[in-house]
């Protein structure tokens, strides 16, 4: 789309005025440039459109993940549809699709975020949330049976099209092809988690409908979807330029980077077992959660009250300091006797001697350092004068502390508490040997079979975890310092 | 007015110094709407003195009383938010807005919220902060100045009849000291509080102190007016504390009107230019003050002025700006003194009516006495 913009201060001007309106200079005559009223994040979900469509003639492509020898690309199989001799629906790992699209869109969004001028929209959190969907529906089947699972995950989804209204005002087409895409990657995940697909399939060979229908059928929707995406956004050159390139990137980024990564390496161990990943993620958390919360309840306090006495503070801190060089496998094995012992006393039938209970009890120790330090440090190094005026003024000690000591010494405290996170979510994947389960899973899973692609899949799921529970933190951290704190002099 | 607060004999012997009195039986007594100011050489135990007052550090011996109660007696907390408490460093609460800073102690004894923000825009007036602009700000985005005026009215917040006042000014710059020093005897007029003020810097004890508290190793050397303190001090080490130019620093605390010869003779402005001539070779002067007819100052006439041609001496009489309200320092006057021609200062009162002259045999006089 062409603009009339002044020659001297480049801004929009309407076409026939002698005098620009901004810089007051005259205009001769009026000049032209091109803009695009799209958004970068809106090129970038084309881009990834594209890219998917491309996809359909690659081999990797869902259709083709076949367990036959010479892997066919969806396109292959459209030329020779009356051949197939598979069984469809457990080709079909649509959830592989589902999950590896929202990845691959986000990568992509995140290097053209590096770029400057690129903008903020409502992709991301789009993405996230079809993540999101697609981790969340099964657990909610799992946790409350299918029918409430249903009703849950319709409430879900009509919150995220209630949510993303602002994302739809962009015409007809645009809201069409945005509810689209989302209703579709969602319902891969229903067709997915209730078998639904087993039904339809079923339901088609009651009407004689051969399984090459059930193909032609979803490849029609799926298709029609692509058509008005790209119709309703095509709209410049550019855009051309962008699939062209998009479809180069597909093609030298397939061998190098997508087949070794998500095809038969870890990203494909990760779709495989995603609800696997999911649960051990969700079992991740809670240990180093639980242990985080003990270790905070009882790190703090102790730290504040060794600010009172000299001679605890040592003790407490050399204790804290020899507690943190104990290998943790060796901590774990001191663990096991002293908590069978009590299952033996109990009589227990469920023993807490293996298990998440040693897990969070070390883990819990093990935070007790940085915890403990840096609220002594934090402490300690509140401003004396602030302190002297407070007392002198008449708080209590314990009004010294509320008022002024803890929220002072808040910002302090968190980087502790951070520290000591990272380390528990390194520290709880040792604690799969105790049985605790976790991310740690996969990987000793992983080295006792020698699947390298399980151990590559626990490591960086952990350490995705560890930096989005630093970021997490660091937003609490942000939350919780005191604005008067965060103003430079 | 009675006796706001008496030290009697208090003496403070720190635990693992116990051959050191760092405090060594020190009584005074101060009326209310007095200030102390506790002055001294760094180590002199004023900062202890003072902190004794609101038991941050426990007394040894001898007694502290507050309107006739013995401050061991009380309550350590309620003792505390019934004294206004100001330090060096000021102290701000950074995590809190300057309302809230305000706020703390009127907050802790339970004030009800419209109280508590009537008293907190109320105080921002006095220390000449515009309440909408500060209450929401913390203290980290005000200059030293403003912080120290916070700290002042945080002391004042729950009208406490005694203020402990720790070098309040001591981390300012001087111009800035001098004019926070004005602001708060201004205020102070306004308040009345019964203030002990610890200072190192004897021309800020001085200036502020209706009594000055001079402190040596922990023991009272002379408790006296500033006035007293100058005029008679009590033995060499006063005198070399106070300085060599103790007799100057008199200039401070003498006003204009103790020094200035009254009734000077002046005329008025409708009268001839002869009369003039007459009168300044009649009274031998250099300069006649030409006032109009309610006594105001217009200028002054001499001899070079009146050969010019004039119906009235007031066409001819020359402006000037060498003239000072009599509640003007004695230092200040001495210095317009040599700024201006006259030689001598034109004495006002607040109307610009001539009240005196004020010249330097004047000056001499009263220092000499």
């Amino acid at each position: 789309m062409e603009i009339a913009i002044c020659p001297h201060c480049k801004k929009e001007i309407p076409e026939d005025v002698k005098f620009c309106p901004h810089c007051s200079s005259a205009v001769t005559s009026v000049s032209y440039a091109t803009i695009f009223s799209w958004r970068w994040a809106d090129k970038i979900f084309l881009f990834t459109v594209i890219l998917i469509f491309i996809g359909f003639f690659q081999p990797w492509f869902p259709g083709s993940i076949l367990d036959q020898e010479d892997s066919l690309s969806a396109f292959q199989m459209l030329l020779n549809v009356n051949n197939l001799e598979i069984d469809f629906l457990e080709s079909y790992n649509i959830l592989r699709m589902a999950l590896i699209v929202p990845i691959f869109a986000m990568l992509i969004y995140l290097l053209a975020y590096l770029r400057t001028g690129m903008q903020k929209s409502e992709f991301l959190p789009i993405f996230l949330f079809i993540i999101a969907c697609i981790s969340i529906f099964p657990f909610f089947f799992s946790l409350v049976g299918i029918f409430f699972g249903i009703i849950l995950s319709v409430v879900f989804l009509g919150g995220i099209i209630f949510y993303f209204k602002s994302a739809f005002r962009k015409g007809r087409l645009g809201y069409a092809s945005y509810f689209l895409i989302l209703f579709f990657i969602c319902l891969s995940g229903f067709i997915y988690q209730l078998d639904l697909a087993q039904t339809f399939y079923l339901k088609l060979e009651e009407f004689n409908f051969s399984e090459t229908y059930g193909f032609w059928i979803t490849w029609f929707i799926f298709g029609i979807l692509i058509l008005v995406i790209v119709l309703n956004f095509m709209k410049t050159a550019e855009d051309f330029w962008l699939m062209l390139g998009g479809m180069a990137f597909s093609i030298v980024g397939y061998h190098t980077f997508i087949n070794p990564l998500f095809i038969s390496g870890p990203f494909a161990f990760f779709a495989d077992n995603f609800r696997m990943v999911g649960i051990q993620t969700a079992t991740h958390i809670k240990i180093v959660a639980i242990a985080l919360v003990i270790a905070i309840f009882t790190g703090v306090p102790l730290g504040i009250y060794i600010t009172r006495n000299k001679t605890a503070a040592d003790i407490v801190l050399y204790l804290a300091s020899i507690m943190i060089t104990i290998p943790s496998i060796a901590l774990f094995g001191f663990m096991m006797p002293i908590l069978s012992s009590i299952d033996r006393v109990l009589d227990a039938v469920n023993g807490i001697g293996i298990g998440a209970v040693p897990a969070v009890i070390a883990l819990a120790l093990y935070s007790q350092l940085p915890i403990i330090r840096n609220t002594y440090i934090a402490i300690r190094n509140v401003d004396p004068a602030t302190i002297e005026a407070g007392r002198g003024m008449g708080m209590t000690n314990f009004q010294l502390l509320i008022q002024l000591q803890l929220p002072l010494s808040a910002p302090v405290i968190m980087a502790g508490v951070r520290t000591a996170v990272i380390m528990s979510i390194a520290i709880a994947a040792i604690a799969a040997y105790i049985g605790a389960g976790g991310l740690g899973l996969f990987v000793s899973e992983g080295l006792q079979m020698a699947t390298n692609d399980s151990v590559i899949a626990g490591a960086i799921s952990m350490g995705l975890l560890a930096i989005l529970a630093d970021i997490f933190l660091g937003r609490v951290e942000n939350w919780i310092t005191p604005t008067g704190l965060k103003i430079k002099r | 007015m009675g006796i706001m607060l008496s030290l009697q004999e208090v003496t403070k012997i720190y635990p693992g110094a116990e051959h050191i009195k760092a405090v060594d039986s020190l009584s005074f007594d101060l009326e209310e709407g007095e200030i102390c100011t506790l002055v001294g050489p760094s180590g002199c135990g004023k900062t202890t003195a003072m902190k004794m007052i609101n038991r941050l550090i426990p007394i040894t011996s001898g007694k502290i009383l507050i309107d006739d109660q013995n401050i061991n007696r009380m309550d350590t907390i309620e003792l505390r938010r019934s004294i206004g408490y100001v330090i060096q460093n000021i102290g701000l609460f950074p995590n809190m807005t300057i309302a809230e800073n305000i706020a703390t102690i009127p907050k802790l004894k339970g004030w009800d919220h419209d109280r508590i923000a009537e008293k907190v825009e109320s105080l921002l007036e006095i220390v000449n902060l515009p309440a909408e602009e500060f209450m929401g700000r913390y203290p980290r985005e005000l200059s030293g100045g403003q912080q120290q005026r916070i700290g002042v009215a945080r002391g004042m917040a729950a009208d406490p009849p005694i203020m402990l006042m720790d070098e309040p000014f001591g981390a300012i710059d001087p111009i800035n000291r001098e004019h926070l020093q004005d602001e708060f005897l201004k205020i102070q007029a306004k308040v009345k509080k019964t203030i002990v003020f610890v200072t190192h810097d004897i021309d800020e004890a001085i200036k502020m102190g209706d009594k000055i508290c001079l402190l040596k190793d922990g023991k009272l050397v002379q408790f006296a007016s500033p006035e007293e303190l100058l005029t008679e001090p009590a033995n060499g080490f006063v005198r070399d504390f106070v300085g060599g130019d103790r007799t100057l620093k008199r200039l401070n605390l003498l006003t204009i009107k103790t020094a200035m010869n009254p009734d000077p003779p002046v005329i008025m402005q409708n009268e001839l230019p002869e009369k003039a001539k007459s009168m300044l070779s009649e009274l031998k002067l250099d300069h006649l003050i030409v006032v109009d007819n309610e006594k105001r100052l217009i200028g002054y006439v001499d001899q070079e002025a009146l050969t010019k041609k004039a119906d009235e001496v007031g066409d001819i009489a020359q402006s000037t700006e060498a003239f000072l309200p009599a509640s003007s320092s004695l230092k200040d006057g001495l210095s317009e003194i040599f700024t201006y021609e006259l030689g001598y200062l034109i004495v006002v009162d607040e109307d610009k009516k001539v009240l005196g002259t004020l010249r330097e045999e004047g000056i001499k006089n009263i220092l000499r006495r």
